[in-house]
């Protein structure tokens, strides 16, 4: 098992993306989902994480450049070790992965976030997280209530080759009963159809 | 000639936490055939039941007695007409055309000519009255051409009973007149976010909407609940321990129970109409299989054996087979195996996705209701018949239609519809006719139709 080799360049975008969400914005989308190239496994060893970046030369508006939050400490690089799990939870600092109707294979896109997440959970090597499987709207509770749990077995295995310790996993399905979007059409069913991740312990 | 029945109708439930009990007992006491004798049997059977035209039965609302007895009458004669409505048994006159034939105040005295010519075949009367605090109801069915008086009982009970004895009245009408088995006693179990949207508990109402009542009440995630066939226990899963487990409430005892099957997640369970196993679906192999488990809690043992997901599996009505979905050849379709997980063979070919699958009791039509997506299109409650291998489709796509479930008498279904804007719980006929909303308060799903009980004539 190895842990994949994450860029410099996808540390920078999910740095930037957690600042811009500590500033105020809503916590998003997973960073690097369109412009990170896809991460190499590389051969050995595994490598250590690689160490947490310096601050961009030229840092976003919202920024301000003397904010705490710029303040980086390698042991913690995304500032949630001394947060309470309710906040931690809040930050969403594991982005929700998404699937496609009626299926629990894990998509290109999906891949590129999980690949983040195992960088993560590995230098927050004592976070455990519920891993919760959703649906959308469409079809049956009952199957649902099956589906979801393929999806949340699917990112489990995935973290899993990546090194990430069982013991720290754990999966349950939601089938459709928690929509994150309530809404009836397209964009708040693929919302929906969510791998997330609540961190549990710390 | 008089006949001294003992009728007693036992119709508690336990509502609320699990750890309360409360059961009434309405016993109607003596029962007294009036003084009219019973026709020879089978002979005013077969006259009613001529299938070359329907059948036309006449229900004036029921007479007062007692002037204290009118909003109990009211009620009765609502319940039992909206009961017979419902059944779809026999042709109901409008009430509009009695005048012409209520010419009389006597019960005892029927214009039989006159109900005649309002086309009436059957003729139901009842007369309610309160005595000593009690509710009573005598209620008589006529055969208007042979001009007599066929049946004749006598109901007595609290007042707090009168829907449960119109309810009784009404099956027993339908006992009486066609032989046929009545539901109107029985009762309707879903799940309901109606307290709070994190949560989810388990109701029960009457199977016409009345008496919405929470069975558990614990704020967790409470789904998909089976009847046992004696009526007095649910199962369905609960998230309340974490991971969604199979819990069975002693609904008369006020007592809980949660099996324990292993690793994994245990969902969407089905108890057999024999009433000794549950079939459901658990993940403690890694994957979505069909176990079965007795109904003490022991001797878990597995049915299924594929990567695919197996779940959602219901009951044959002789208890020898169970059907279920599984996506095993890429998308969700539904399959039928015996108890030992052999004889397996796919029943659904058409449309994308098929689930929800529920086996009609009836032995006279071999018949599996689900849910059926037509390649892309809604999701709609369809019936396959094993007979002619012909599926037809009951609900037509008015929102989401799903997870339908049989009437223990085989005539109707309970699904859930989002035909409003959100999941609510309805009621159709066999042939999808007469669907009607039961559920108004939050979102209500996973629907069961409870057994028939508690009847003794």
């Amino acid at each position: 098992m190895r842990i994949s080799y994450v860029s410099r360049n996808l540390w920078t975008v999910l740095l930037l993306s957690m600042l811009v969400a500590a500033c105020g914005g809503k916590a998003d989308r997973p960073p690097a989902t369109t412009s990170v190239p896809p991460t190499q496994p590389t051969e050995g060893p595994p490598p250590r994480p690689e160490p947490p970046p310096e601050v961009p030369d030229t840092p976003p508006a919202v920024v301000d450049p003397g904010d705490d939050l710029l303040i980086i400490d390698e042991g913690d690089p995304l500032g949630i070790r001394d947060m309470p799990l309710d906040a931690i939870n809040e930050l969403s600092p594991l982005a929700d992965v998404p699937f496609d109707f009626d299926s629990a294979t894990l998509l290109d896109e999906a891949h590129v976030t999980l690949n983040a997440h195992a960088e993560i959970l590995a230098q927050y090597d004592s976070l455990t997280v519920l891993i919760e499987g959703h649906c959308d709207e469409r079809g049956t509770v009952e199957y649902n209530l099956a589906l979801g749990e393929r999806r949340a077995n699917a990112v489990y295995n995935y973290l899993m080759n990546l090194g990430i310790s069982a013991s720290r996993l754990k999966t349950i399905s939601y089938g459709k009963e928690f929509p994150k979007d309530p809404s009836h059409n397209e964009q708040a069913w693929a919302a929906n159809r969510r791998g997330h991740f609540e961190i549990t312990g710390k | 000639m008089k006949h001294l029945l003992r009728a007693s109708i036992v119709m508690g439930i336990i509502f609320g936490a699990l750890s309360s009990f409360h059961a009434t007992t309405y016993s109607s006491g003596s029962v007294q055939e009036p003084a009219l004798t019973q026709p020879t049997a089978g002979d005013w059977y077969i006259r009613i039941t001529d299938p070359r035209r329907p059948v036309y039965m006449a229900i004036p609302d029921f007479e007062t007695g007692t002037a204290d007895a009118a909003t109990f009458s009211s009620t009765i004669s609502s319940v039992v007409w909206n009961d017979m409505e419902f059944a779809s048994i026999y042709r109901l006159v409008p009430k509009r055309n009695y005048r012409i034939a209520q010419t009389s105040s006597d019960p005892r005295k029927i214009d039989f000519y006159q109900w005649e010519s309002i086309g009436a075949d059957i003729l139901i009367r009842g007369v309610t009255e309160i005595q000593r605090e009690s509710l009573i109801v005598e209620v008589r069915i006529y055969a208007i051409r042979a001009q007599e008086m066929v049946f004749g009982k006598r109901y007595e009970g609290p007042v707090s009973s009168a829907r449960r004895m119109a309810h009784r009245i009404a099956d027993d009408i339908l006992i009486q007149a066609g032989n046929y088995r009545g539901i109107n006693q029985t009762k309707l179990a879903f799940a309901s976010d109606r307290r709070g949207e994190r949560s989810k508990e388990i109701y029960v109402m009457d199977y016409d909407g009345y008496s919405q009542k929470p069975l558990t009440a614990n704020r967790s995630l409470n789904l998909t609940p089976t009847w046992s066939p004696d009526g007095r226990a649910l199962g369905y899963i609960s998230y309340r321990t974490g991971t969604p487990s199979l819990h069975i409430a002693h609904i008369y005892e006020g007592r809980g129970e949660r099996f324990d099957t292993g690793e994994g997640m245990a969902i969407n369970p089905s108890w057999a109409p024999d009433g000794t196993k549950i079939a459901f679906t658990s993940t403690r192999h890694g994957n979505s299989e069909i176990y079965l488990i007795n109904a003490d809690g022991s001797g878990m043992r597995r049915l299924t054996h594929h990567p695919g997901i197996d779940t959602s599996p219901c009951w044959s009505p002789t208890s020898r087979e169970i059907a279920f979905t599984s996506d095993r050849t890429g998308s969700p379709q539904i399959y039928a195996m015996d108890t030992e997980g052999l004889n397996l063979r796919r029943i659904s070919y058409q449309g994308s996705y098929n689930d929800s699958p529920s086996w009609s009791p009836s032995r006279q039509q071999s018949e599996l209701a689900f849910t059926s997506r037509i390649e892309r299109g809604p999701f709609d409650i369809v019936v396959y018949d094993f007979q002619t291998r012909q599926t037809r489709q009951l609900t037509t796509g008015r929102g989401s239609n799903e997870s339908p479930d049989w009437s223990p008498n085989g005539l109707h279904l309970v699904f859930t519809s989002s035909r409003t804007g959100s999941d609510q719980i309805f009621t159709m006929n066999r042939d999808g006719s007469n669907q009607r909303r039961l559920t108004r308060e939050g979102k209500n799903t996973t629907p069961q139709w409870g057994p028939i009980t508690g009847q003794d004539s």
